[in-house]
């Protein structure tokens, strides 16, 4: 008896370490490219296309940082994509918000073929809408501009509206009803009853929002097809479309790096938010 | 009489909440999508200004592959062997969340975080950095696997002349990683929500850990499983990005870059949309299979 809760013992050591191994090594190889574009954005462009490479740069040089500097039009970038952030962030989750209230709390007619109508709008992929929604922007003379990505949002979004929905269920009806006995209007109900009970739902949407606007790619590449208007992901790219020697590289990781910096200093200074925004998302949705 | 109109009052103002939404909704998806099935029943090419009469033959050429880049039947393979990093993050995200859920783990939270941080930085740097580290020629990745004498002559990760395998591999993988770090924080979040009691009673009952894994751990992560599986699949099945950016190749064009190819670059509108309103209607069974079957296999309280 004794024996068998030694083994026990050392094969949960060893299980124990084997389990610390495995893990480290994903953590390894999660930060391993962003260790790299680092490294690479400090070599020279002899270093970076010697045969074989580095690991280290021999002395950390500056220049692809220089030239990165020079050619990426980083403050044009981010204050593009900070145009797009406030309204993405500031307006779909409270017009999402208020139609979840109407679909949660509120008599709404047909409600069950309007959730349906909703339901149906997220399984339509947005490639096939791409064309006409092009065509529709260009006939408004809007394509080169920040305005296709930034009216839809004025609409909310049929995603979001779901998540805020299945939250409201979940509030106590009486609340509103004691509120209404007081005189409060729909709209004071909204924002003083309901917002405050579902902060966290609308934090994790605003965040998703946050996220998902700095990284758009997509869309942004089909309208944003000027300089003056290209977010920063585009002016990364373009960056890199202008480098067409693999000793340019550096440049093109020194861009990387420097885009990618605010973005990292927010998700380190929030992770907290971010973590707990995704998980309730997994939950309750 | 008096709450008759209260009724009515409320009724008109909950429509108001929700005009919005539907306004939106009919402008950016009902609209163009009508378009959309217009345009693949007349073969509408927009510079050459030629419609043709109405007709499924530009669905029927599709399949047949008579204009072609790379063929639909191909695009629709390539996106689905890609999408098998899905089944993959969710077995070692699952993994992985019950070894960092364990009592004796210690540095969970900064393993989260970590293993989180692809899907928040910047998708175009991270794009990028793969690219050169996959080099055919200079990467690490080949330069690493010649030094420890696994392979003699360099592999080409991100084009064919290798084969098709590697640049399917590479997108599979860039997937995988980064997409554990969504998985794991979502596991995690609901193997904590699991009530101890239930592992406590299978302790009585003199159940091993990994009996108690498999029948209590196992089955009520479902919901989460069946809402990541939702997700990831509509998802996956409009993959673009890695294609243009990374590994542009006839074993990687998946279906929304051939209807971006035959669309935006090419104007054959016609081709386009057919494929767009075949990929809204797998979306739409596939969708709908899924809530239906859920109900055989996922946990409800």
């Amino acid at each position: 008896m004794r024996d068998k809760t030694k083994i026990n013992h050392a094969f949960s050591a060893v299980g124990k370490t084997a389990s610390y191994i495995v893990l480290l090594l994903a953590a390894l190889t999660t930060v391993f490219p962003y260790v790299w574009m680092v490294l690479a954005s400090f070599k020279t462009g002899i270093e970076i296309s010697t045969y074989p490479e580095q690991i280290f740069p021999k002395t950390p040089s500056f220049t692809a940082y220089q030239r990165a500097f020079a050619e990426l039009h980083l403050s044009t970038g981010i204050r593009n994509t900070l145009i797009l952030e406030l309204f993405s962030v500031l307006i779909p989750p409270f017009i999402s918000a208020l139609g979840a209230f109407a679909f949660a709390k509120l008599a709404l007619p047909c409600r069950r073929v309007l959730l349906l109508t909703l339901l149906s709008s997220m399984m339509i992929p947005y490639a096939a809408l791409m064309l006409p929604q092009y065509q529709i922007w260009q006939s408004l003379n809007m394509v080169g501009t920040l305005w296709p990505l930034i009216i839809p949002n004025f609409f909310g979004g049929a995603l979001m509206t779901f998540f805020f929905i299945q939250y409201m269920q979940g509030v106590p009806t009486e609340l509103f009803e004691a509120a209404k006995i007081d005189g409060a209007g729909y709209l004071r109900q909204f924002s003083v009853i309901m917002i405050p009970m579902v902060k966290a739902a609308l934090t994790a949407q605003i965040v998703f929002a946050f996220v998902g606007t700095w990284n758009d790619y997509f869309i942004p590449s089909i309208y944003l097809n000027k300089a003056e208007v290209k977010t920063l992901q585009l002016q990364l790219l373009s960056l890199q479309q202008q480098q067409n020697n693999l000793m340019d590289m550096n440049v093109v990781m020194a861009g990387s790096v420097l885009s990618s910096i605010p973005m990292l200093a927010v998700f380190i200074g929030c992770q907290k938010f971010f973590v707990e925004s995704l998980a309730i998302s997994g939950i309750k949705g | 009489m008096m709450k008759h109109s209260l009724k009515t009052k409320e009724r008109w103002i909950a429509f108001g909440f929700v005009t919005p939404l539907f306004v939106g909704f009919f402008i950016f998806t009902v609209i163009p999508f009508a378009v959309a099935i217009l345009y693949s029943l007349v073969d509408y090419m927009p510079l050459a200004g030629t419609v043709s009469p109405i007709s499924l033959q530009v669905f029927v050429s599709l399949f047949r592959g008579e204009y072609v880049m790379v063929g639909f039947g191909k695009a629709i393979v390539n996106t689905l062997i890609i999408m098998l990093s899905i089944p993959l993050n969710l077995i070692i995200g699952l993994l992985f969340s019950a070894l960092i859920t364990q009592k004796w783990f210690k540095g969970g939270a900064v393993l989260r975080v970590i293993l989180y941080l692809p899907a928040v930085t910047g998708a175009v740097a991270i794009t990028l950095v793969w690219k050169l580290m996959f080099n055919e020629t200079q990467g690490i990745v080949n330069v690493a696997l010649k030094g420890l004498g696994l392979i003699d002559e360099n592999i080409n990760w991100l084009g064919i002349t290798s084969g098709e395998f590697f640049p399917r591999f590479v997108l599979i993988l860039k997937n995988v990683w980064g997409g554990i770090g969504g998985v794991v924080i979502l596991y995690v979040a609901g193997i904590l929500n699991i009530s101890e009691s239930y592992y406590e009673a299978a302790e009585i009952d003199g159940a091993s850990k990994i009996r108690q894994f498999f029948a209590i751990t196992v089955p009520m992560l479902t919901p989460i499983t069946f809402y990541h599986l939702i997700v990831s699949i509509i998802g996956g099945l409009q993959a673009f990005m890695d294609t243009q950016l990374l590994a542009n190749t006839g074993a990687t064009q998946t279906i929304v870059y051939f209807i971006y190819d035959h669309g935006i670059n090419n104007y054959r509108y016609g081709y386009a949309s057919a494929a767009s309103v075949l990929l809204a209607i797998a979306v739409m069974i596939i969708t709908v299979v899924q809530f239906k079957l859920s109900d055989k296999w996922v946990f409800s309280e």
